[in-house]
């Protein structure tokens, strides 16, 4: 899921602000900012690290957001 | 989801505007969503390519489907053999062999609905695999188009046998469609016409083809429903092939739509194909399904007015080919405009097979995926009525969202939501009823038997 940011910037890949940026825009396009501050709690109250579960965790709450149910 | 805030134009959109949102946004719309690599492979492509490679990838993935995949002989006429034992049976009121054969048929009507399991398993397969994604969103469309349920014709093969007709011509030509499907087997059961004799026509298939496949409401009469059918009387089908029964057609004159003379079911399509409403009723059902939801009596902005009549005006100079309208609307600026980007509500297979596909996650358990597809309210080979999917602002309730929510939560995790939990006691095939009635159209009555 992350290979085209690790691609452009391996350290791209380890920092959440960056990683929520690109699954947001992958996901949703153009993402609220409510989406953006949620995803930033979730990854602060977990520890900060971006792992395989963090990943997990954040397309969880993306895809329960109203905006990936529109195309 | 309004069609108030369209404002670009038809103009193609410039390869400099074409970047990450544009293609991440043509391969959710001309197909089920794109991985990351995909995306940024047609963004390095531009659109003209990207689009061109869409709609027609080669020889991509283009093997034929064996049609021996499947039985086509389980819901097939009885043999002679069995014919005889029936005869004599009821001749000689023998209820022991009555029941006897009785028996049999259900056996052969429940491996009939097993299959048509199998069926819808190995269309998900082809929707999250496919190299051709645009082809499988065209099948769908005409699915949704010229709706046939299995719950009224019960019988698989006829609806693997019109699926495939779809396929094969999935961004070919309508017109062909229409020509087909006046001799498809699965509609000729659905709308009666395999009981359309010269004496006694048969309406339903001649209205829904004007009603419903073609022109839409008010651009016929009465008159041409009834011509209508009397042009289609005779065309019926005997085990898996269309039939013309000569004996069963009325020869006599006709005027349908402005045309008369002794007109058969061909006839009958070109008449209709020569509409002006014809092409823009088709262009307008291609621009809801891949462009902008335009709600049933809602007034057209002038912008996406003008679309309807561009896209409608190349249907009809291309004679029906679906290719270049979809290349013109995929090129177009508008298409990439606010109002239409993020404005349609993913279908239940968008949805589910968008997620497979876009999030790499894998596909776990297809009778799961199946199951939440028809509690969402989209049960492919089961349309709700012979209106196809409502679509759009009717997928969503608060019973679909939670169906929603929990079926990606289950691709995400592989944690089976409890509320899309196959039943220990359901068939094989889900019996479940959609509660949206496309304005309670059902076919009249069930005609299923060949033969």
């Amino acid at each position: 899921m992350l290979s085209q940011l690790e691609g452009a910037d391996a350290a791209a890949a380890k920092d959440p602000a960056r990683v929520i940026d690109y699954l947001l825009r992958f996901t949703l396009g153009q993402a609220p900012e409510h989406a953006r501050a949620t995803l930033d709690a979730f990854v602060t109250a977990n520890g900060g690290e971006v792992t395989g579960d963090m990943i997990t965790g954040l397309l969880l709450l993306i895809t329960a957001m109203p905006e990936y149910q529109l195309t | 989801m309004s069609a108030e805030t369209h404002s670009s134009t038809m103009t193609p959109i410039r390869a400099e505007s074409f970047g990450y949102a544009e293609a991440r946004h043509l391969l959710w719309r001309a197909g089920f969503g794109g991985t990351p690599d995909q995306i940024q492979t047609l963004v390095s492509w531009g659109p003209e390519r990207a689009v061109d490679y869409l709609i027609d990838p080669g020889n991509v993935g283009a093997e034929p489907t064996d049609p021996r995949r499947f039985d086509h002989t389980i819901m097939g006429p009885p043999d002679p053999e069995t014919q005889t034992r029936y005869r004599r049976a009821r001749q000689t009121g023998n209820e022991e062999e009555i029941a006897r054969l009785r028996l049999e048929r259900q056996r052969r009507e429940a491996a009939d609905r097993k299959q048509v399991r199998e069926m819808q398993q190995w269309w998900l397969t082809r929707l999250i695999e496919s190299p051709r994604p645009l082809e499988e969103k065209m099948t769908l469309f005409w699915h949704g188009h010229f709706a046939t349920s299995y719950r009224t014709i019960e019988d698989s093969y006829h609806m693997f046998l019109q699926n495939e007709l779809f396929r094969s011509h999935a961004v070919g030509s309508y017109a062909t469609l229409m020509y087909q499907i006046i001799r498809d087997p699965a509609m000729l059961a659905y709308l009666d016409n395999n009981d359309s004799r010269k004496n006694k026509p048969n309406e339903n298939l001649a209205r829904e083809i004007m009603e419903l496949f073609s022109l839409g409401v008010g651009n016929y009469g009465e008159r041409d429903i009834k011509e209508g059918a009397r042009a289609l009387t005779g065309y019926t089908f005997e085990d898996d092939k269309f039939s013309f029964q000569q004996g069963n057609h009325d020869t006599g004159a006709k005027t349908i739509l402005g045309r008369s003379g002794n007109m058969d079911g061909d006839d009958f399509v070109a008449a209709i194909l020569d509409q002006p409403a014809c092409s823009y009723t088709m262009a307008r059902k291609l621009y809801r399904f891949f462009a902008a939801d335009l709600p049933e009596g809602s007034r057209l902005d002038p912008a996406t007015a003008d679309v309807l009549r561009d896209l409608s005006a190349l249907m009809r100079r291309s004679k029906y080919e679906i290719a270049p309208v979809l290349r013109r609307l995929f090129l177009s600026e508008h298409f990439y405009s606010d109002g239409v980007v993020n404005q349609r509500i993913k279908s239940p297979v968008e949805l589910v097979v968008g997620a497979v596909r876009s999030l790499l996650t894998p596909a776990r358990d297809l009778n799961v995926l199946l199951d939440a597809t028809s509690l969402m309210g989209q049960n492919i080979f089961f349309p709700p009525s012979v209106a196809g999917w409502d679509g759009e602002r009717s997928w969503i309730n608060t019973s679909t969202m939670f169906i929603r929510q929990n079926i990606l939560a289950y691709l995400l995790t592989g944690r089976t939501p409890r509320a899309t939990t196959r039943s220990p006691t359901s068939s094989g095939t889900t019996r479940h009823r959609c509660s949206r009635s496309s304005r309670g159209r059902t076919p009249r009555r069930r005609r299923t038997r060949r033969g």
